[in-house]
């Protein structure tokens, strides 16, 4: 884990309050300065409003309020309810929010849920929504953690969460492109092993790799993700299939398809680390046109 | 050629080095009736109730020496979510057999069945083996579909049927022994049948896919 000295930390504190306090101005003019700060990491205090502003939700709610409390008194339909009340205790289950059946964050999990399914109800729910909303649930209240929610499903991730799970298929597609350009070792050899990228992408893209990274990573990989969008799981998701498959070294002991199976599944820690895999991600040499 | 329930499993669950057949076996079912669980017992004799739903596709291998053979499983477990079938469906196609799973305390996922062996057909074909699991057995007070239900449903559609409980292990093996047995038994029909005709249509026995 790496820790922020004290000092550092009440700095960036007090730069992400005057950002946070002069908010239209620096999206305006700083973009660049406000990219390299959630580079840098969000202070863990202030993580959760700096989300709502970066992905816009907090616009979202401003322009919809009272919307969420309507959603929230709805029963919501019985097929729906069913399916997430089954996912409620799945979520982070040893972290102390979500540890006790019917506690206040399963009880928010819930509520969450449940008014995406009203909000959308032509788009329900989809089962990897929940880590997401979980993610979100630890840093800020319900109806916030709501818009967020909004927010990635439709500006960020749109069309993963939905019907037929085409947008999904399709950057499976398009990781494996950028791959052949950033690891033609790791191309080839997931080509001739015949692994589809939906056997390893789908969990890391759809939950935002919430379920993949140790929880350090998880939360820089997210600052950065609120403010460059999906570019961001793109970018985490090539850096760990260049550092798992990317040398012939690399490859020696994992020759079969289930071999490399087994390694997409259980990854290297020392790539996963956030110093690490955040420097890795900022340096990788993809171009946005790519 | 249908074992039904309690047949009385001869093979062991042992490890083996150099296995002589490969099966591909998909497990399907709706959301929450312990898919991930069953191989979580299966493959490393553990239990969680808190074992994440599953997001797409997972995978598990298990060597298994069944009357005296080495059979190595590559076992595939889908999400049960309906949504996901765009993304599991091309897995279909290349089971060797199929575990179509439900959940012994909810009516809602014994009514979908009907709905999966739809899928099943519609994908994979008759041809493919299918093992019918009713799971949550350590649940027995709350169940909600009579074993008589499973075994009418099993017979109706000549699949091979049995209950059983991830979370006591009970069945675990048995289940899986059981389809390997029904997997050899089509695999030497397959064979017979090739090598009766002059220029036999070589149907790949476990490719990689």
């Amino acid at each position: 884990l790496e820790e922020v000295p004290l000092e550092v930390l009440r700095q960036r504190e007090s730069k992400w309050l005057d950002m946070l306090n002069n908010w239209d101005k620096w999206m305006a003019k700083k973009h660049k300065k406000i990219r390299l700060r959630c580079q840098k990491g969000i202070p863990p205090s202030l993580r959760g409003r700096a989300w709502q502003y970066l992905s816009g939700s907090k616009v979202k709610l401003e322009q919809n309020m009272g919307k969420f409390d309507e959603l929230d008194v709805l029963p919501g339909e019985p097929k729906w309810l069913d399916v997430i009340e089954r996912d409620l205790h799945r979520q982070f289950p040893f972290h102390e929010m979500f540890v006790s059946r019917g506690g206040h964050g399963q009880q928010d999990l819930f509520r969450v849920l449940k008014a995406y399914t009203l909000y959308r109800p032509e788009e329900g729910y989809c089962q990897a929504q929940a880590p997401i909303a979980a993610v979100l649930l630890m840093h800020m209240p319900a109806e916030q953690a709501f818009w967020c929610l909004v927010q990635i499903c439709e500006k960020y991730l749109p069309g993963y969460y939905s019907e037929k799970l085409e947008a999904i298929q399709l950057d499976g597609q398009i990781l494996f492109s950028l791959l052949h350009k950033v690891s033609p070792v790791a191309y080839k050899h997931l080509s001739k092993q015949k692994i589809d990228p939906i056997l390893y992408m789908t969990e890391w893209f759809m939950c935002a790799f919430s379920r993949t990274l140790p929880w350090s990573s998880v939360l820089r990989v997210w600052d950065m993700f609120f403010c460059e969008g999906v570019k961001i799981i793109f970018r985490v998701g090539l850096v760990l299939l260049k550092h798992t498959l990317g040398s012939s070294d690399k490859l020696k002991s994992c020759q079969g398809q289930y071999e490399t199976m087994e390694r997409l599944r259980a990854l290297s820690p020392k790539i996963m680390q956030e110093t690490f895999l955040v420097q890795e991600v900022i340096e990788l040499p993809v171009t946005e046109r790519q | 050629t249908v074992v039904g329930a309690g047949a009385a499993p001869r093979g062991s669950p042992e490890a083996c080095l150099d296995p002589d057949h490969l099966y591909n076996v998909l497990f399907v079912g709706d959301s929450d009736v312990g898919k991930t669980s069953f191989l979580h017992r299966l493959c490393l004799n553990t239990f969680s109730p808190h074992l994440a739903a599953t997001v797409g596709m997972d995978y598990q291998v298990k060597t298994l020496v069944v009357d005296n053979k080495c059979f190595a499983l590559r076992l595939w477990d889908s999400a049960g979510q309906e949504r996901y079938r765009s993304v599991t469906k091309q897995f279909f196609r290349k089971a060797d057999g199929v575990v179509l799973m439900y959940d012994i305390t909810s009516e809602y996922s014994f009514s979908d069945v009907r709905y999966w062996l739809s899928c099943i057909q519609e994908a994979a074909g008759d041809g493919v083996a299918v093992l019918l699991l009713g799971n949550k057995t350590d649940r027995a007070a709350e169940r909600r579909v009579p074993t008589s239900e499973g075994e009418l449903l099993a017979k109706e559609h000549q699949l091979m049927f049995l209950e059983c409980s991830a979370a006591s292990g009970h069945n675990i093996s048995e289940a899986m022994v059981s389809l390997v047995r029904l997997l050899k038994v089509r695999e030497d029909e397959l064979k017979n049948k090739a090598e009766e005709v002059p220029k036999p249509p070589q149907k790949k026995k476990g490719c990689c896919w």
